[in-house]
């Protein structure tokens, strides 16, 4: 396993490096360039600014020249300048890291509290009123477009009702953590609802799959209580593909989710990096990018990782 | 209160006198929808202002952000601002320069010299340094370096230099006439922290202005919130602001927007003209339909060897326009929220010419148009002529709701009389940039005007915005003229004839004049909407929140 | 039919009463487990029936799509227009159905290229392990890399019709999650002894595949594809919501949906058909997934 590891950590490395060229070269095949925020609302502008803003951007320069301008800063540490704000790359997404993370986090954790117990009560109960229910609502939370149900509990619960506010982290002048718990509430169970559904799925079939299996028989016939059966043998064998779809939605904890941050004004990544993209800041959402395809890689390994140990019949020559 | 007083009345005389001397007209924008409760009761102190603002702002560099400057505006003053009668009224200048108070002279050489008499007394915010004619003169001469990255930069070139006369009294020297010189320096630059820094990139200013304005910055929470608060020692008296603090909140999504202000979380909220029925009727908050001076025009590019061909032919433009049925537009898909426009110039302008050419939609009357142009409708229902088939491409932005709305509704139109519309959409970034280069067929967009109704920029054969191509010389005249004449009245024939032969020339086709909808709590007193670019925080010093 | 069916079909007298002796055809074996899901059952009644409408749009339809009716702008549900009419005044119920033509095809679709090619990537690097898998899943730390939204603004802006090019794209980036469980499946199912012996006695690498791994594998397979289906509708509403979805004047559930949230207190009829539209299919294809894995799945028949 050791040696395994450490092949797979040498690999990141010419990976990353094709990733990094890969995004850029999308990236910048994507017509219209920065300036456009300057079109799009000031209106009258002196194509002069614009050529002096272009160059002061070094946009000016071949797309390899400007390649390699970046690659080289970003190995000395220094992911470059906001071309919207002028503000270094590495300050921006680390002063939403904070607020991504607890969002994500808190529904990350929810999700996985709910759909693991959901999807084994819906295994080893199949086919009753338990299980038709269960399905049905972990399925709601996937078949509902996202900002559609978003907006619904906004208009619900804060305008209607007024319990919730509609947005934003806090209230302005009140930091208190059951006023920041109030803001988390919607905009977190709007998040988790993706992952109840998925992961409460997988769980059960799995499980299905797994309870029917000869060692299983095995263990019955050996005379082991149920239970016993089910949560040493069973449960241990049915997690292997589940844990493979949290530990990719893992990754996702940094990459935040646009639209539930859009919607409920939430400061997260996801959110900084589509209006990056829509404003071609290039630096910062090359920054996001590969913070991001750093975290997939990073945590596929240890998706791996825990199969080698979730199975034993798996083995990694 | 007496010197505050004395200041309004010297504001209002100054007013006047610009009224008769060339700089924008009086105007009476649209009132607020139902009578504000506290406009009995006197200005009362204190108060939390919650602003829900739309998409994040990229700087408060009032000069260098690509957004506009409301935020700025509540901290950082400059000579001029409009007001919501289109004027513009002096702020840190004592007056406006005008040739009646001899404030503008005119050189033996041609040259034209502005002396600009500054208020004195006035503090930066560090209450340390004063502002002085020192900081007028060093902004002009950051607007004009190469690369400052200022909007509207060559409205500046023509300030040839600016002179520091004494403390309190700034010149500047004009190279040649220009009617719109009052409309500039809408922020002044503090010399004291600025000097000897490369401004651009200056983190220290652009993330945390300093200005002499009547609110102070307290922190920027990114993607969250700007706050700022009242500045104690405010030039303009003890009393002023009312305000203790501003909070603008950064909510880009329309429908929380909303949300928001049907929930009672914010007292102040831009909204989008589809909006207006759902707000129009809240308990606790006014609408204003603040009637602006931008309108969406109709244009078709010339900048193609097709569009050339095609757009080249005033018969073919002329039977375009009269497809466009503005009333369906602005009563049914704006729902009435919105004013038919004809000309460039909005209703309020004393340059507004209501005899210019009129397009009314005539479906009729443009088949026997594209007929007599040699356009046969051919067996497919399209028109077509020599082979080329009279099939067009519209430039559409993805970010465009109403847009999406009333292109559909004219490409219906369009085909009923056998012009083929294929609508491109692109995102923002794409399609600015394809715009600019001049390489589409037909668009839709707005322009924003400030106070001052000049669009030499976009209309002119060689103007800097002109992204279709047309040109008449004729008309670039009129325009040019009407840019250097410093006689209200010269102006206004001018600006006239300019209009007349721009709608004669059917080289842009006005269709409405945009509104922006702001919701204000009942509670905010002294709001007065301005349609201008500088938008309506130009006397945020005197609101005030009632309890 | 196997040989022990067609014994029974040859001497229906022996197989009469003996019930527990006889075996019965895969299919059949199919249908018995697939009733016992109820919520399937109903679900594929109703996707049947949408799918009929759906197809049959052009004949079934009031109204033609694009027609606008200048008097009737965003008129509520009324005898002449069942489901109101939308901000242009074109009736809502044929917008919903032309919509749905195109919905359905982006989620049918998109799921096909996205299940298809991560079977493919999934059972190769599985069952053959070392280099290829290794090689697979760094292809996949690429692709899950690969950022969606320049992608389709970009492929967007070089083809004529958006459709296509959503189909792709959102196929192309769904593939992953089905190649990473296909192959933790494979890799288990490999080492069992059912396939320990197929390759003993020689059978060759394909014919392995595909007729030991992959039917003990369809599960998986099956439950990706059907939330494929359901992701991709709801991708392209979501896609919609940044504003690059399908483009005007062609509809579909997801943009018509993000066209009317702005006025979803006031004109509730806007948004509700369509989000019910997409809530209704998406809900009833995950129901007809999991009855189909249920049925599928040899193991579990009980």
């Amino acid at each position: 396993m050791g040696r395994y590891v450490r092949r797979r950590l040498i690999q990141m490395v010419p990976l990353l490096f094709g990733i990094s060229l890969l995004i850029f070269l999308i990236i910048q095949a994507a017509p219209g360039g920065p300036e456009a925020i300057f079109l799009e609302n000031r209106l009258f502008i002196d194509p002069s600014v614009i050529d002096a803003f272009r160059q002061r951007l070094g946009l000016d320069q071949p797309v390899p020249v400007q390649y390699v301008r970046w690659i080289t800063a970003v190995l000395s540490g220094d992911f470059g300048i906001s071309f919207t704000t002028g503000r270094p790359v590495g300050d921006m997404i680390s002063e939403r890291l904070p607020a991504t993370l607890e969002l994500m986090s808190v529904s990350f954790v929810f999700a996985a509290v709910v759909a693991i117990p959901l999807g084994v009560y819906s295994a080893v109960r199949q086919y009753s009123l338990f299980d038709f229910s269960a399905t049905t609502a972990s399925f709601l939370g996937i078949a509902m477009p996202v900002f559609w149900f978003a907006l619904i509990l906004q208009l619900l619960f804060s305008v209607q009702l007024g319990w919730l506010p509609t947005s934003g982290r806090d209230t302005i002048g009140d930091g208190s953590v059951p006023d920041q718990l109030k803001h988390l509430i919607l905009p977190a169970f709007v998040l988790s609802l993706r992952h109840i559904a998925a992961w409460s799925r997988y769980m059960r079939s799995s499980l299905l799959d797994v309870i029917r299996a000869d060692f299983i028989r095995t263990a019955r016939a050996k005379g082991l209580r149920e239970r016993v059966v089910l949560s040493r043998h069973a449960v241990k064998n049915a997690l292997i593909p589940v844990v493979s779809i949290m530990a990719l939605d893992l990754a996702g904890l940094f990459s935040g989710a646009v639209i539930a941050e859009t919607i409920f004004a939430w400061p997260g990544i996801g959110r900084l990096f589509v209006q990056a993209m829509f404003s071609r800041d290039y630096p910062l959402l090359m920054g996001i990018l590969m913070m991001g395809s750093f975290l997939v890689v990073f945590f596929n390994l240890m998706a791996d990782i825990a199969y080698g140990w979730l199975d034993p019949r798996i083995s990694y020559k | 209160m007496l010197i505050t007083r004395v200041r309004l009345l010297v504001a209002f005389l100054v007013v006047t006198i610009l009224a008769s001397c060339g700089a924008a007209p009086t105007a009476t924008p649209s009132q607020p929808a139902a009578a504000s409760a506290s406009a009995s009761a006197g200005p009362t102190k204190g108060g939390v202002l919650r602003i829900g603002y739309g998409a994040e702002v990229d700087n408060l560099n009032a000069f260098t952000s690509q957004f506009l400057t409301d935020i700025e505006l509540t901290m950082v003053e400059g000579l001029i601002v409009s007001n919501d009668k289109n004027e513009y009224i002096p702020v840190l200048a004592k007056q406006v320069p005008t040739v009646a108070n001899g404030l503008v002279k005119t050189r033996p050489d041609g040259k034209l010299e502005l002396t600009w008499p500054l208020q004195q007394g006035v503090m930066w915010h560090d209450q340390v340094h004063e502002f002085t004619a020192d900081d007028v003169c060093f902004t002009w001469k950051y607007i004009v370096s190469p690369n400052s990255e200022v909007y509207n930069r060559n409205s500046y070139l023509p300030i040839s230099d600016c002179r520091v006369q004494d403390k309190y009294t700034a010149v500047m020297v004009w190279d040649k006439p220009s009617a719109i010189y009052n409309g500039l320096f809408e922020a002044v630059l503090p010399k004291y922290m600025l000097e000897g820094k490369d401004i651009v990139k200056y983190d220290g200013y652009n993330r945390s202005p300093v200005g002499t304005g009547p609110f102070i910055f307290v922190e920027w929470k990114s993607g969250e919130y700007v706050r700022v608060k009242r500045n104690p020692n405010y030039w303009r008296g003890k009393d002023f602001p009312y305000v203790d603090e501003i909070v603008f909140r950064f909510i880009p999504d329309i429908n929380t927007r909303l949300n928001a202000v049907k929930s009672g979380e914010v007292d102040f909220a831009q909204m989008t003209p589809t909006q207006v029925k759902d707000v129009k009727d809240l308990v606790n908050y006014n609408l204003t339909l603040v009637q602006q001076n931008s309108w969406q025009h109709f244009d078709m590019s010339i900048k193609t060897d097709r569009g050339a061909k095609i757009f080249g032919d005033k018969t073919v433009r002329q039977a375009l326009f009269m497809l466009i049925d503005k009333k369906t537009i602005v009563d049914g898909v704006l729902e009435g929220t919105v004013q038919i426009a004809d000309t460039v110039a909005p209703t309020t302008s004393p340059y507004y010419n209501p005899n210019v050419r009129k397009y009314a939609y005539d479906p009729t009357a443009a088949k026997k148009l594209l007929d007599d142009a040699g356009w046969k409708v051919g067996a497919d229902g399209i028109r077509e002529k020599a082979g080329e088939k009279l099939s067009l491409t519209a430039l559409l932005s993805s970010a465009d709701a109403i847009g999406k709305l009333y292109w559909q509704v004219i490409q219906q139109n369009m085909k009923a009389a056998g012009v083929d519309i294929k609508i491109d959409t692109k995102d923002a970034a794409a399609r600015s940039q394809v715009w600019r280069s001049g390489q589409w067929e037909l668009q839709i967009s707005r322009w924003v005007l400030p106070a001052d109704p000049s669009v030499t920029g976009l209309y002119s054969c060689k103007g800097s915005n002109n992204m279709t191509g047309f040109c008449d010389p004729v008309m670039d005249e009129q325009m040019t003229l009407s840019d250097q004449e410093l006689d209200p009245a010269k102006r206004k024939a001018f600006l006239f004839k300019a209009q007349e032969l721009l709608a004669e020339n059917a080289f842009s086709l006005p269709i409405y004049y945009n509104v922006n909808p702001i919701v204000t709590s009942k509670k905010l007193g002294n709001f007065k909407a301005s349609g201008t670019n500088l938008g309506s925080f130009w006397n945020v010093y005197e609101w005030y929140l009632s309890k | 039919m196997n040989a022990i069916a067609q014994r029974r079909k040859a001497d229906p007298q022996a197989a009469s009463g003996a019930r527990s002796e006889v075996a019965i055809s895969q299919k059949q074996l199919f249908w018995r487990q697939f009733r016992r899901h109820k919520l399937a059952l109903i679900s594929a009644a109703v996707l049947l029936v949408l799918a009929a409408m759906v197809i049959l749009a052009p004949w079934i339809a009031p109204y033609p799509f694009d027609a606008i009716d200048p008097t009737q702008f965003r008129k509520p549900p009324s005898p002449a227009h069942i489901m109101g009419t939308d901000d242009i005044g074109r009736d809502l119920f044929t917008r919903l159905l032309y919509g749905g033509r195109i919905s359905l095809a982006i989620g049918i679709f998109s799921a096909m290229v996205g299940s298809g090619v991560g079977t493919l990537m999934g059972s190769l690097a599985g069952y053959y392990g070392k280099a290829l898998d290794n090689l697979i899943m760094r292809v996949t730390d690429v692709a899950f890399s690969i950022p969606s939204l320049p992608l389709l603004i970009i492929l967007s802006a070089y083809a004529k019709s958006a459709i296509p090019v959503m189909i792709l794209v959102i196929g192309l980036l769904s593939w992953m999650s089905t190649a990473r469980i296909v192959r933790a499946t494979v890799l288990s199912i490999r080492e069992r002894d059912f396939t320990l012996a197929a390759r003993a006695v020689g059978a060759p690498d394909a014919r392995i595949i595909a007729r030991h791994i992959l039917p003990n594998a369809l599960a998986p397979i099956i439950v990706g594809a059907t939330l494929g289906v359901g992701g991709a509708i709801i991708a392209e509403s979501s896609l919609s919501f940044l504003g690059l979805g399908v483009q005007v004047p062609t509809p579909s559930w997801g943009n018509m949906l993000q066209d009317s949230q702005s006025t979803m207190a006031s004109r509730p009829w806007l948004t509700i058909f369509p989000g019910m539209a997409i809530l209704i299919t998406v809900l009833g294809i995950n129901f007809l997934g999991d009855g189909l894995r249920d049925a599928l799945d040899p193991t579990i028949r009980s």
